[in-house]
């Protein structure tokens, strides 16, 4: 088939710049102003998380003195005083809670918890979930695959908050004492809320992995000799990251409202604990009575962070990988 | 073709298990390769052309199965090896190179990482006599300042050079045999030339055999040596290149010819060959190919014609086939191993 002599090629001409992976996610990315306003958002308020004692006016646990004839809950930018010594003064910018203490500050050390809360719960539901759901995949349709996904499926049959409320209902508010370990509350909550999102992440990774199988790229790959698990390892689950990502960001914040839910029954974090959803469940009973700031920060600071993390899940899904949008938005 | 063979397959059976019966997408077939040789394997789609490959590789994937038959490599046979010892032999002694260059690539690594890594698996070189040595292969492969372009993602690159690079990646542990399932189907026809063109140079240097895939007989006349043409998951003519274009003996290598357009021929329009490839859970009784056959005779309808010897190297499966006799005269090694039984990989 000596046709041509053509050792100039030209289709090699193309871009010629490196581009990597990362960069060209943070071109997509960065087309969609509010995913970036969701980065901006989660981005602040973890860092509120982090700094909370440097950026928080007052210590969240300190009860101020009302001023004399004048009684706690104050508005926003009220004066206290610091008991006992009647000279010092604070100002409340976002007003005080029915104990006096600092609405604000409250608030800082409460995006603390939260995050504490909702990164932990997708460490726990990411890890078994990831797990179950590459072996399940991996050995697709076999009786370990159905065992695990019916499992799953028995999980996912319950709603989660119930199913949570259910084991902590359980195991008890607060810190338990096993005797040979003492588990604190927010461990428990942690694993509570992780172990209802298990099948969640089982399910989309199980199907991610099967898609992957499925690829040419792997067939290529046994071609050459390589194994089962090298496969899986190095080309499979290299692949699903993107999927992962973003239902984890997609999950924080579900994982945040679950937490926040759970506080506001009283199963959740239990007083003195700064928590949103334990400040928003003190509060409603003043939403009648005029003191409107005490329910409406917290309630605001949640709506927004839940607001960030949807937004940022879903600019991180257009950008990272086009291809599973629409499998994300009808998981919900 | 004096030589021992290196790859001899006899009798193959595989089959799949569907909801709608049992597939046969090869049914009976045996073929050998020998040193240096390009071996076409021509069909239609669905003929079976691909699982022959697949099922020589073990890589049939479950609902399907190799049923029976022997795939001897240098004397061994390689459906009694263990899953390891497979893998050794897969890429470093036969290795494959698929048809979609577009996907068979990992798009998450360079392709200078995918290569490296099929030759750090079969060699004990280091990473960086791995790296020299992949661009060494991509500059083989007729890739333009390969230095520069091992760092670069399957998606800077076009598809016929991302089927240079898979190319690279098959040769890269010098394989005895190079099976190419329809390597240029996804190309268009220049850079299709290219590749069999490069097909062609590197079997010479490296000495390889080759087992080219194709639906294409333009390819099979430039690039192989000998033929297989299979139809229903059946080799029903077996001849050397010349030959076959010479004097094709089965109806329906026939057919196949008159379906592509000839530049020397006054004929105005092309002849398809009428119907459609059988439903392979219900394959028609006796010749396969009779529904579709001009020749078809009511002997066709019950008798199903082994792969015989119609000449010498050369084999035919029609009853009608210049030269192909009684039962009871030729036996060819179809016929004897189909008695063995042979093995079964369940």
């Amino acid at each position: 088939m000596a046709t041509k002599e053509s050792t100039t090629v030209k289709e090699g001409a193309q871009t010629r710049e490196h581009r990597s992976q990362f960069e060209q996610f943070w071109r997509e990315f960065r087309k969609n102003r509010l995913s970036i306003v969701g980065a901006v958002i989660i981005g602040l308020t973890l860092f509120a998380a982090i700094f909370a004692p440097f950026i928080a006016p007052h210590d969240p646990a300190t009860q101020f003195d009302a001023p004399e004839g004048e009684h706690n809950p104050l508005p926003p930018g009220s004066t206290l005083f610091v008991e006992g010594e009647s000279n010092e003064q604070i100002t409340a910018y976002l007003g005080t809670d029915n104990h006096g203490r600092d609405l604000l500050s409250r608030m800082i050390f409460g995006l603390r918890t939260l995050m504490i809360i909702s990164i932990g719960v997708n460490a726990v539901a990411m890890s078994v979930g990831i797990a179950l759901g590459a072996i399940a995949g991996y050995l697709g349709n076999s009786w370990v695959d159905e065992t695990i996904m019916r499992a799953m499926d028995i999980i996912l049959s319950f709603p989660s908050l119930i199913l949570a409320i259910a084991i902590i209902g359980i195991l008890g508010a607060g810190t338990t004492d096993y005797g040979w370990i003492s588990v604190p509350n927010l461990a428990k909550i942690i694993f509570v809320i992780g172990f209802a999102y298990i099948p969640r992440f089982a399910r989309v990774m199980r199907s991610a992995v099967l898609k992957e199988m499925e690829e040419d790229y792997v067939d290529a790959a046994k071609s050459l000799g390589a194994s089962d698990t090298h496969i899986l390892t190095r080309d499979v689950l290299v692949n699903t990251i993107p999927i992962v990502v973003v239902q984890a960001t997609l999950y924080m914040a579900t994982a945040v409202l679950a937490s926040a839910g759970l506080s506001f029954l009283g199963l959740g974090l239990q007083p003195p604990t700064a928590s949103l959803g334990l400040m928003l469940s003190n509060a409603r009973s003043f939403v009648y009575s005029g003191q409107w700031w005490y329910p409406v920060f917290p309630g605001l600071a949640l709506m927004i962070i839940i607001l960030g993390f949807n937004l940022l899940g879903d600019g991180l899904r257009d950008a990272l990988d086009p291809r599973y949008s629409q499998e994300g938005s009808n998981d919900q | 073709m004096t030589s021992e063979p290196i790859l001899e397959v006899e009798n193959l059976v595989t089959q799949f298990h569907t909801d709608e019966g049992v597939v046969k997408a090869v049914d009976g077939n045996s073929f050998s390769l020998h040193k240096g040789e390009v071996l076409g394997i021509v069909g239609e789609s669905g003929s079976g052309k691909s699982v022959t490959a697949m099922s020589v590789m073990q890589l049939i994937d479950k609902p399907g199965y190799i049923k029976a038959g022997t795939v001897r490599y240098k004397g061994e046979d390689l459906l009694e090896k263990s899953k390891a010892e497979m893998r050794q032999i897969r890429g470093n002694d036969i290795a494959m190179m698929f048809q979609d260059p577009m996907t068979s690539l990992n798009p998450v690594y360079t392709i200078g990482s995918q290569i490296s890594r099929v030759i750090r698996k079969h060699t004990d070189a280091s990473k960086p006599e791995a790296r020299d040595r992949t661009i060494e292969l991509l500059g083989d492969v007729g890739i333009p300042e390969p230095a520069a372009r091992v760092d670069d993602y399957p998606h800077q690159f076009s598809g016929g050079m991302r089927q240079r690079v898979l190319l690279a990646m098959a040769i890269s542990c010098d394989p005895e045999i190079l099976i190419a399932d329809e390597p240029t189907t996804a190309l268009d026809v220049t850079i299709e030339a290219q590749i069999f063109e490069l097909i062609d140079r590197l079997q010479e240097k490296y000495g390889m055999s080759v087992i080219l895939i194709t639906h294409d007989l333009g390819v099979v006349a430039g690039s192989c040596d000998r033929v297989a043409v299979v139809y229903a998951g059946r080799i029903v003519e077996r001849a050397g290149v010349e030959e076959l274009f010479e004097s094709p003996r089965h109806p329906y290598t026939r057919g196949l010819m008159r379906s592509i357009p000839n530049l020397r021929s006054s004929e105005s329009r092309l002849t398809p060959i009428k119907g459609q490839i059988p439903d392979l859970t219900a394959l028609p009784s006796g010749c396969s190919f009779h529904p579709r056959c001009v020749h078809a005779t009511e002997e066709c309808t019950q008798r199903d014609p082994e792969l015989r010897a119609v000449e010498t190297n050369r084999e035919a499966a029609c009853i009608h086939a210049l030269g192909y006799s009684n039962p009871a005269t030729t036996r060819t090694a179809t016929d004897s191993a189909a008695t063995d039984g042979g093995v079964s990989n369940e």
